[in-house]
């Protein structure tokens, strides 16, 4: 394991809103190795879009990141800065804390490091605006930033209104230039969609799904991202085209060695694409570790719970095995000191009264789980009885 | 089987095996988008044609599965035997009577019901969860046989269902917003079970759920299932839970059935190409999916509104068969059916490889040129000899604004049965003719 | 019918906008008021008094008093004859805001606070019987319209389309020319305060003001004709909002599960879709109620409402005055029209930001 290029320390995010504060993410630590495809899996509720989010910095009020850092490997940035400020705690070494930058470097970083992709890709793109011009746009941006890293003001400069009216009405002015559009028509081929530069002059809403998803996946990688941080992007395609969509991911991230953090809840397409894996129950990581350490040697009963209750395809005869109850309020005023997961947990004993930290796990080296049963084997007689945590 | 004791006393408790439901050749046409200016016009209707000749039977106390993707009608079958839209042609029968011959739906709706996909939406979110399970019990005026107080009687039914589904009486009197979707969907049972029905249409019912919580409502639909000796119908788009739950499956696309089989059987020997790409495109939980190789289907599913003719499938079927005594690879021949195809919806943008041409070159580029530029922008694999020319020949055509000329000229070659008959069957598939 | 979610949110809009509670407070206020009337007026709204002078300074004037054994002749004259020996006094009878008379006088001397107070009553009872009888009208319309759909809908709506080709004013005016010399133009309401205070059957004792309220004036005169029109002018607003929320309940899911249960379009209309339709057509309501005080004074400014206690008849009764200096009769009751309305419309702001659908459901994404 070499020098990752994302940490995240102790992540936190809470929403506060009329009915009170809700504690969405909550010190959530974890590593992505360069070139590696990170999952974060976990249920409605479990804070992993939120996650995605806060690494982006695209969290909106009543939301914001209450603590936590964000490291992330640039070095030129960061001795740039230790070299305007030697003591600095928002550089360490190679890598630079992303929440303690000050606004303008981290917008800048944002759009050229890390690319977001989302569930729904219609509602990512202009519906007025071809897709070509959308995807021509943001190379071009891309190009003034590598032109000019400091000045973050000019790389948007001349998209505004008066441009958009003036090129609208006079059909000559273009607002993005010609090498930008034949970039954008090269991206398109890239993500597979077939004949490009027409499809370029087409809108939105004339792709499919899976091709406006692919578009989606193209304008992304237009600024050349180090980070593509994936929101659930195939669940609201078919599974034929979630083939599709998965496949050309996993060959572009061969081909571009492009880091990827991928968030879904479903276990199937984690198996396919995840070197490592996170699982999210009630705003934290619960377990972590490699695939090979989740699917083999769960160690936490919610993890284990999850697999048991995915049908497979190809054993129909195995009785699935639900969890128990429902997902918990994020609440802050709801939420108890145990264990968060101890009321559903068929294994719940005594200790889980106690909130368990993260302990290592069997395994490969990162693999950690939030369960005493990481570290001492279950005692059936120091189980909690059941109904213990029935409300009266 | 009861075949020794003929006597009329005998209980009719072994009807298992016998049709519940039947389908023949149904059909759900939508005229959308027509306004009373058009129709005023006489401007041509072009319905989507949701389904389109659809034949099953669904025997007492099975659950026969009907799987398909976004689109495919799945959905729109259900709603149809229910009588909740009524079919452009075809016929139900229930109970070995045909549906269409009753006026009075009131009997056939205490006796099927339905479950909704989306259990947030599926029930009022202005009345509170006991008077939406009490509801089909005040509709059909139950209790039927008039003894004791109905009021009474009715509470008490509401109270042993909400029970059986796992939630207790204490929440009868909450609003669906203060519960979650797996809470929902039990109260949704509770009320399709209200009035003990024989059969029930389960439309998506565990698609907006939690994984952990699908399973537990899919453990509680097979308990109930063997409790009150219903038949169901259940419908998805999740091959794993379908093969869970399901002991025959029927999978659709665009409108048909293409493929019915034993669950088993389907699972380990499908044999229809669509069945075999929707198998493969699934991921699998195991250590393994990532060796796995996925060919995916190339395309998108065509409109509704315009079904390719012969089988529906065949402009993603990788498998299509090639005319007699024409010998090429299946790369090839996909390709060469994309241009016939696109040749056929005049998808093709002359005009754009025209004036490319024109911006890099003198004068007007000739026809060959275009066909040439257009062969290279559309074709993608390498094409043997004889059908290069022939698929140029074609964009030349294309690029003189001969369309019907290209389109004949390709077809005169390349035409396919898959393309010219409209393959029916256990398998509509014209590699298992019967 | 109104959840607790329902409430908490009118409770916390409410303390959390300023302008909601000034909505509450001037409603209220003027409701107060519309009810209370013969107790809080100061002078009987429709006494007519005046003022002997000659010519002197208006502030120098004795307390207007109603000359006993005089008759009134004429406004524009400002005289009055004496009865018995048939001389002209000159009188003075528009003043200003003094002691007794907190916003003055009219051109007859009768006290503009008692009117204005009076006046209420008018609006009020024409706003919200008015909008009621809209309500009436124009939902069960709109519910037939977008639930049944199709043709029917077509037919409908585009006949209740006519109606609003017409700008409400004109047809308002059409409608009262209509209905004019039907018996039914105007009611005499009586006055229960009054009937009480002047009776035995409610010991004086628990009537405020008891005697002053006594001479009150017994009945108020309630303008009819005028309540059907603006019903007639406004309930196709309702109708719309009606139907095109049918339109979208129709199409929930949890109609098509009461379909699927057997349930008859009756039962469904008045369980599932008139219930989930009510919160627009509450807000359209209460503004409705602002638009048909606004039209009920139009038609007393111009004289169409069969009585002269109204806001809209006071106004028209100033006109004059608004050039001569003697600003305060036409003012005043424009001044009163002006809190109703902006009272009411604060009152429908609070309501619609309350009840905004977008509070429902969950919240997504986390």
């Amino acid at each position: 394991m070499g020098e990752p290029i994302l940490r995240v320390e102790d992540l936190t995010t809470r929403f506060f809103t009329e009915e009170g504060q809700i504690n969405a993410v909550e010190g959530v630590s974890f590593d992505v190795e360069p070139g590696e495809v990170f999952g974060i899996v976990g249920e409605s509720g479990s804070g992993k879009s939120v996650t995605a989010l806060s690494l982006v910095d695209l969290v909106e009020s009543p939301g914001r990141i209450t603590n936590g850092s964000v490291w992330f490997r640039e070095p030129a940035l960061a001795a740039r800065i230790r070299e305007d400020d030697p003591d600095t705690a928002a550089a360490d070494g190679e890598m630079v804390d992303l929440r303690r930058l000050d606004d303008n470097e981290r917008r800048a970083l944002r759009g050229t490091e890390f690319a977001m992709i989302f569930q729904d890709p219609m509602s990512s793109f202009n519906p007025s605006i071809t897709v070509g011009t959308q995807i021509a746009e943001a190379v071009e941006v891309q190009r003034r930033a590598t032109a000019n890293p400091r000045a973050v003001r000019s790389r948007t400069q001349g998209f505004g209104l008066l441009k958009f009216l003036t090129t609208s009405m006079v059909p000559t002015v273009d607002y993005v230039s010609e090498e930008s559009r034949d970039r954008a028509v090269e991206l398109l081929d890239t993500v597979g969609i077939p004949d490009p530069a027409s499809r370029a002059t087409e809108y939105p809403h004339q792709f499919s799904g899976g091709m406006l998803q692919r578009a989606m996946i193209a304008q992304a990688l237009a600024t050349e991202p180090s980070v593509l941080v994936a929101d659930e992007p195939t669940t609201a395609l078919d599974v034929t085209i979630q083939a599709q969509i998965l496949n050309t991911l996993g060959d572009l991230q061969a081909e571009y060695g492009m880091t990827t953090v991928l968030i879904t809840h479903n276990l199937g397409v984690i198996a396919r694409m995840c070197d490592r894996v996170g699982v999210m129950y009630a705003g934290e990581f619960v377990e972590r570790g490699s695939l090979e350490d989740l699917f083999e040697r769960p160690s936490h009963p919610y993890t284990e719970g999850l697999l048991g209750s995915s049908p497979a395809l190809d054993n129909g005869d195995r009785r699935l095995q639900p969890i128990a109850g429902n997902v918990p309020s994020l609440l802050d005023e709801e939420m108890p000191d145990r264990c968060y997961f101890a009321d559903r947990c068929p294994k719940a004993m005594s200790e889980c009264l106690d909130k368990p930290p993260e302990f290592d796990a069997d395994g490969s080296e990162g693999h950690r789980a939030r369960c005493y049963l990481a570290r001492d084997a279950y005692d059936p007689g120091d189980a909690l009885p059941e109904g213990y945590f029935d409300e009266s | 089987m009861s075949r020794d004791t003929p006597s009329v006393e005998t209980a009719p408790t072994d009807r298992h095996g016998e049709a519940l439901v039947s389908v023949r050749d149904l059909e759900k046409h939508y005229d959308t988008g027509v306004s009373l200016l058009d129709r005023l016009l006489g401007g041509g209707s072009n319905p989507v044609r949701a389904v389109d000749g659809v034949s099953f039977d669904i025997n007492r106390g099975e659950t026969l599965g009907l799987v398909g993707e976004s689109g495919c009608g799945k959905s729109t079958v259900g709603q149809t035997i229910l009588r909740l839209e009524s079919p452009t042609a075809g016929s139900v029968s229930f109970d070995g009577d045909p549906l269409a011959e009753r006026g009075d739906l009131t009997g056939f709706r205490r006796n099927a019901q339905i479950l909704f996909q989306d259990p947030f939406s599926s029930l009022d979110p202005r009345m509170p969860v006991g008077e939406s399970i009490r509801q089909p019990l005040e509709i059909h005026d139950w209790p039927w046989d008039g003894q004791g107080n109905p009021a009474e009687r009715r509470h008490k039914r509401v109270a042993e269902l909400i029970e059986r589904v796992g939630l207790s009486t204490t929440q009868l009197d909450r609003y669906p917003g203060e519960f979650s979707g797996g809470q929902l969907q039990r109260i949704g049972i509770a009320r399709a079970l209200a009035l003990d029905p024989d059969f029930v249409v389960l439309d998506e019912p565990t698609s907006a759920l939690d994984v952990s919580v699908q399973a537990q409502v899919l453990n509680l639909l097979a308990d109930l299932q063997s409790e009150f000796d219903l038949t169901y119908l259940f419908i998805s788009h999740d091959l794993g839970v379908i093969r869970y739950i399901c002991d025959r499956i029927a999978v659709m696309y665009l409108g048909e059935i293409v493929e019915t089989a034993p669950a088993e059987q389907l699972f380990t020997d499908p044999r229809h190409p669509y069945t075999e790409a929707l198998l493969e495109s699934v991921p699998r939980v195991d250590l393994q999916e990532r060796e796995r190789d996925i060919d995916p289907l190339a395309g998108d599913v065509p409109s509704p509104r315009n079904p390719p003719s012969g089988c529906r499938f065949r402009t993603r079927c990788p498998a299509v068969i090639p005319p007699d005594g024409l010998d090429i690879e299946q790369e090839s021949c996909r390709a060469i059916t994309d241009v016939r195809d696109r040749i056929a919806d005049r998808e093709i943008a002359v005009e754009t490889t025209r004036d490319a041409l024109a911006e890099t070159t003198e004068g007007e580029p000739g026809e060959e040129r275009v066909a040439a530029r257009l062969y290279d922008r559309l074709v993608d694999v390498e094409l043997p000899e004889p059908e290069r020319r022939r698929v140029q020949e074609g964009l030349q055509a294309v690029a003189a604004g001969e369309w019907d000329r290209a389109a004949e000229h390709l077809r005169e070659r390349y035409e396919s049965v898959c393309e010219t008959d409209h393959p029916t069957g256990q398998v509509s598939c014209h590699l298992f003719e019967q | 019918m109104i959840s607790d979610r329902v409430k908490s949110s009118l409770k916390r809009e409410f303390y959390q906008s300023r302008a909601a509670q000034v909505g509450v407070v001037l409603i209220a206020i003027i409701l107060f008021t519309a009810v209370f009337a013969p107790m809080l007026t100061p002078h009987d709204p429709t006494t007519q008094r005046v003022g002997t002078g000659n010519g002197s300074a208006l502030t120098d004037l004795p307390p207007l008093s109603p000359i006993p054994g005089h008759e009134f002749v004429g406004t524009r004259d400002q005289t009055m004859v004496n009865q018995t020996t048939g001389e002209f006094v000159n009188v003075q009878q528009e003043v200003p805001a003094n002691a007794s008379h907190p916003l003055g006088t009219n051109e007859r001397g009768q006290d503009i606070l008692s009117r204005i107070i009076y006046g209420a009553r008018v609006s009020m009872l024409v706003g919200l019987l008015g909008t009621a009888l809209a309500t009436l009208l124009g939902v069960p319309y709109g519910l037939v319209a977008g639930y049944f759909g199709g043709r029917l809908d077509d037919t409908l709506m585009r006949a209740a389309d006519v109606m609003l080709a017409f700008p409400s004013l004109v047809l308002a005016i059409a409608l009262i020319g209509v209905f004019r010399d039907t018996s039914f133009h105007t009611a005499e309401l009586p006055d229960p305060f009054v009937a009480a205070a002047q009776g035995d059957l409610v010991p004086n004792i628990l009537i405020p003001r008891a005697e002053h309220v006594a001479s009150m004036p017994e009945t108020t005169t309630f303008p009819v004709t005028v309540t059907l029109v603006v019903a007639l002018v406004n309930w196709v607003w309702f109708a719309r909002i009606t139907r095109g929320e049918a339109l979208s309940i129709r199409a929930e899911e949890y109609v098509t599960a009461a379909r699927s249960l057997g349930a008859s379009d009756v039962t469904i209309l008045r369980q599932h879709i008139l219930p989930n339709a009510i919160t627009p057509i509450i807000v359209l309501a209460t503004i409705q109620v602002a638009f048909i005080i606004l039209l009920e004074a139009s038609l007393s400014f111009l004289g169409f409402s069969g009585t002269n206690l109204t806001w809209g008849a006071d106004i028209q009764q100033g006109r004059d005055g608004l050039s001569s200096g003697k600003w305060w009769v036409s003012t005043m009751p424009g001044l009163a029209i002006i809190a109703a309305v902006v009272g009411v419309n604060l009152l429908g702001d609070w309501l619609r930001d309350a009840l905004d659908p977008g509070i429902q459901g969950e919240s997504g994404g986390i």
